[in-house]
C-alpha cells in the first residue's frame, strides 16, 4: 500500500453508512486507537521501502529494549522531516550526540532541531521528572535551538491538562535556552501537533455534551 | 715430581668426571672421585679446592660444574670431543635456570627446653634490640616559578590537563513505596472506609452531525486542503491555558475534581485498582477504558500487562443468582494471574437475583498480595449500588484502591453505613 493510499476506515462515506456504530464513543475510540496503530505500521513499511528506516538506530540509553511505539515514533520523526520538510537525509541524525554528551532521539542539523520521543513507558510516578529531565538535559546545549518533546497521542490526550501547564512554565521560567514545543503526530496528515490544539479540540467536541 | 704428576692425573680424573657426571652436588662428586680416583675423601677435596683456584671448576649453590678453562684444559689431554660437547651443552643449561629444590622442613619432633632464671635473664636480654629506624625520603615539592614560564608554556601545562569523564548507566527507577493504608487495624463493624474522592458522571455519548467529517472528533486539525500546506517547522507557539483544554478522562468520564489533572492516572501504583465502572443504558465504553487503563500499564510498570474478561453465565430462573463464571474461566486464565487487565463484566440482569459476592470477593481478595493491576467491575446501574458498597466495605481485605466510574455522586457516604450483611445480595 502507498503513503497516499488510505485503508477502509479512512473512508467516511463508507464510515457515514455505520453512523450508529460510529456514535459510540467506545466504538469512535477504538476505532481510532487501532487506525493509529495500522498508521503507524504504514509509515513504517513505507520507510523501510524507501531505505529510511535504515539509518533509524535503536536506543542505547536504557539498559533495556526499546518499546516498539518509541522506535516506531522516531522512525515517523525521520519520515517526516525527509519527505514533508524535504529535509536531505544526510542531515538528520538518530540517536547522535550534540554538544558533546546530549543525544536527541532525532537531530536535523540544518534546523537545529532535537526531537524528543516521550513514551513514559516504565516511568511510574516520576514521569513528570522524566518531562521535566528530557527538557533539562539541553541546559548547557546552545547548539540546538528548538527541542520538540513528542508523546503519543494517547499519553497526550491522558496528560493534556499537565502538559499545557508545563509547556507554559517552561516558557515563563526560560529552563533552557532553546524554545521547547511539546507535541504529538497526527498520523493521518503526517504532522507533528501541538498538544495544546488536542486538549482545546477534546474540550471542544467532548466538553459541550 | 711423581707425586707432581699423580695430583695432575688425579685432577685430570676429577675434570673428566666432572664432565660426565655434568653439574652435580658436591657431596656425590666427592663419591665418585674417590672411587675413581682411589684416594680418600680429604685429598680429593684438596684437588677440587685447588681446581676451585685455578678457576677450572666451580660451584654454585653447592654444586660444581666445569668453566671454560676447565673445558679448554680437558681438549688439550685428549678428552673426547663429545664428552666435551656435552659439557659445554649442560654449562648452557646450568647458566640459564637456576632450580633450587625447596624442600619444605618438616617438624618431626618438639623439643621444651625448661627455662630457669638464668636462661630467663639471657632471653630479656635478648629483648634489648635497638629500634629500627626505617628511613623514607619524602617526595619533594619543587615550586613552580610562573614568572619564568612564557605564555605557551603555560598554554602548554593547561592543554595537558585533560578532564576524565566518568559516565554512569542511569539506574532504572523503581517505586517502592510503604503504603501507610495498609497498616493492621482491628476490624469492627464501625470501621470508617473512606472511598476515593475521585467522583465521576456518566461517559458522554458524542452526537455528530452528519456533514462533520469523522477525523474532526479525533485528530486535532482539520484536513482543509489549505492547512495542509502548514508546516510544523513553523508552528506558531500558541498561548493556551489549563482551562482552555481537556483531557480524555475529564472528556469521557468527566472528573469530580477537574483541577486533578491526572485523574484516573494519580492512583499509587504500587497497588491494585478496583474500579467500578457503571454500564449506561444506551452505549458501552469498556474498551475506551481498557486502552487507558493499558497505557496507564505501562507507564506505571513498563511492558504490557496480561488480559483477562470474564462475563457472566445467565442464570436459568429469575432467582437464580448471576455467576461470573470466574473459577471455570480461570483454568484458561491461569497464567495471567498477576499484572493484569482483567475486567469481570456483569451486565443485562434483567432482574435476576444479581451476584454471588462470595466468589468475586475471594477474586478480589488475592489483589493484596499482587502488584499493580487494573480489575474493571463492569456493571448494569441497577446493580452497580451493592457492587459500589461491597468493594468499598471490603477494600481493606482486597488492598486496593477502589474508584466507581459513571455515577456521578454514586458512592458517596455510602460505605459508612454498610453492614456486613449480604453474604449472598
Amino acid at each position: 500500500m502507498s503513503i497516499s493510499e488510505k485503508p477502509d476506515v479512512y473512508d467516511e462515506e463508507k464510515l457515514r453508512q455505520f453512523q450508529v456504530l460510529v456514535l459510540d464513543p467506545n466504538n469512535m475510540f477504538t476505532l481510532f486507537a487501532e487506525k493509529f496503530s495500522r498508521d503507524l505500521r504504514r509509515v513504517y513499511s513505507y520507510a523501510v521501502k524507501k531505505g529510511i528506516a535504515e539509518l533509524v538506530k535503536p536506543s542505547k540509553q536504557d539498559m533495556t529494549r526499546e518499546s516498539s511505539d518509541h522506535y516506531l515514533l522516531k522512525v515517523f520523526a525521520v519520515h517526516y522531516f525527509v519527505e514533508k520538510e524535504k529535509v536531505g537525509i544526510g542531515d538528520v541524525a538518530v540517536e547522535e550526540a550534540v554538544c558533546g554528551q546530549v543525544v536527541p532521539d532525532v537531530y536535523v542539523r540544518s534546523q537545529r532541531i532535537a526531537v524528543e520521543i516521550e513514551t513514559l513507558y516504565g516511568e511510574g510516578l516520576a514521569w513528570p521528572n522524566k518531562l521535566r529531565e528530557t527538557v533539562e538535559k539541553y541546559k548547557r546545549c546552545s547548539e540546538v535551538s528548538d527541542v520538540w518533546l513528542v508523546l503519543p497521542p494517547l499519553q497526550a490526550s491522558i496528560y493534556s491538562k499537565y502538559l499545557v501547564s508545563m509547556e507554559r512554565r517552561l516558557r515563563k521560567h526560560k529552563v533552557i535556552e532553546a524554545s521547547v514545543k511539546i507535541l504529538t503526530v497526527d498520523l493521518e496528515k503526517e504532522a507533528f501537533v501541538p498538544v495544546a490544539r488536542i486538549g482545546k479540540q477534546l474540550k471542544r467536541v467532548l466538553g459541550e455534551f | 715430581m711423581f707425586v707432581e704428576e699423580v695430583r695432575q692425573r688425579v685432577k685430570k680424573y676429577i675434570l673428566t668426571t666432572l664432565a660426565a657426571v655434568g653439574y652435580s652436588e658436591v657431596d656425590a662428586v666427592l663419591r665418585i672421585l674417590k672411587m675413581v680416583c682411589q684416594a680418600p675423601e680429604e685429598e680429593v677435596k684438596q684437588y677440587v679446592v685447588e681446581l676451585e683456584s685455578e678457576g677450572l671448576i666451580s660451584r654454585l649453590q653447592d654444586k660444581l660444574f666445569i668453566t671454560e678453562e676447565g673445558v679448554e684444559v680437558l681438549r688439550k689431554v685428549g678428552v673426547d670431543e663429545e664428552i666435551v660437547k656435552n659439557v659445554l651443552e649442560r654449562n648452557e643449561i646450568v647458566v640459564q635456570p637456576l632450580i633450587l629444590p625447596q624442600h619444605k622442613p618438616s617438624l618431626t619432633r618438639l623439643e621444651l627446653t625448661p627455662i630457669d632464671r638464668e636462661g630467663l635473664s639471657s632471653l630479656t636480654r635478648l629483648a634489648n634490640l635497638s629500634l629500627l629506624t626505617l628511613s623514607i625520603t619524602l617526595p619533594k615539592l619543587v615550586l613552580l616559578d610562573t614568572s619564568e614560564l612564557s605564555v605557551k608554556e603555560v598554554e602548554k601545562l593547561f592543554s595537558e590537563i585533560v578532564p576524565k569523564l566518568l559516565s554512569f548507566p542511569k539506574p532504572r527507577l523503581k517505586l517502592i513505596k510503604l503504603d501507610s493504608s495498609q497498616e493492621v487495624i482491628e476490624k469492627t463493624l464501625f470501621v470508617s472506609v473512606k472511598p476515593l474522592t475521585i467522583e465521576l458522571k456518566p461517559p458522554k455519548l458524542i452526537v455528530m452531525e452528519k456533514s462533520a467529517p469523522l477525523h474532526q472528533l479525533t485528530t486535532p486539525v482539520s484536513t482543509g486542503g489549505e492547512e495542509r500546506k502548514i508546516r510544523a517547522l513553523e508552528l506558531e507557539e500558541e498561548e493556551v491555558s489549563e482551562g482552555d483544554v481537556s483531557s480524555v478522562l475529564e472528556s469521557f468520564f468527566e472528573l469530580e475534581e477537574p483541577e486533578d489533572v491526572v485523574g484516573v492516572a494519580g492512583v499509587v501504583y504500587d497497588r491494585p485498582v478496583i474500579i467500578v465502572a457503571v454500564k449506561p443504558r444506551d452505549y458501552e465504553y469498556i474498551d475506551v477504558l481498557r486502552h487507558i487503563l493499558r497505557v496507564l500499564y505501562r507507564i506505571a510498570i513498563g511492558g504490557l500487562p496480561q488480559g483477562e474478561y470474564f462475563t457472566p453465565t445467565r442464570p436459568l430462573s429469575i432467582n437464580e443468582v448471576l455467576k461470573v463464571n470466574i473459577e471455570a474461566e480461570r483454568t484458561y486464565f491461569e497464567s495471567a494471574r498477576r499484572d493484569v487487565v482483567k475486567v469481570i463484566e456483569f451486565t443485562q440482569l434483567k432482574g435476576s437475583k444479581p451476584i454471588d459476592f462470595g466468589l468475586l470477593g475471594n477474586r478480589l481478595k488475592e489483589h493484596l498480595v499482587e502488584g499493580l493491576s487494573f480489575t474493571v467491575i463492569y456493571v448494569d446501574e441497577d446493580v452497580a449500588d451493592d457492587v459500589v458498597r461491597f468493594a468499598n466495605y471490603h477494600k481493606g481485605e482486597f488492598g486496593s484502591e477502589v474508584i466507581s466510574l459513571g455515577l456521578a455522586g454514586f458512592h458517596k457516604n455510602r460505605s459508612t453505613s454498610y453492614q456486613h450483611s449480604h453474604g449472598a445480595m
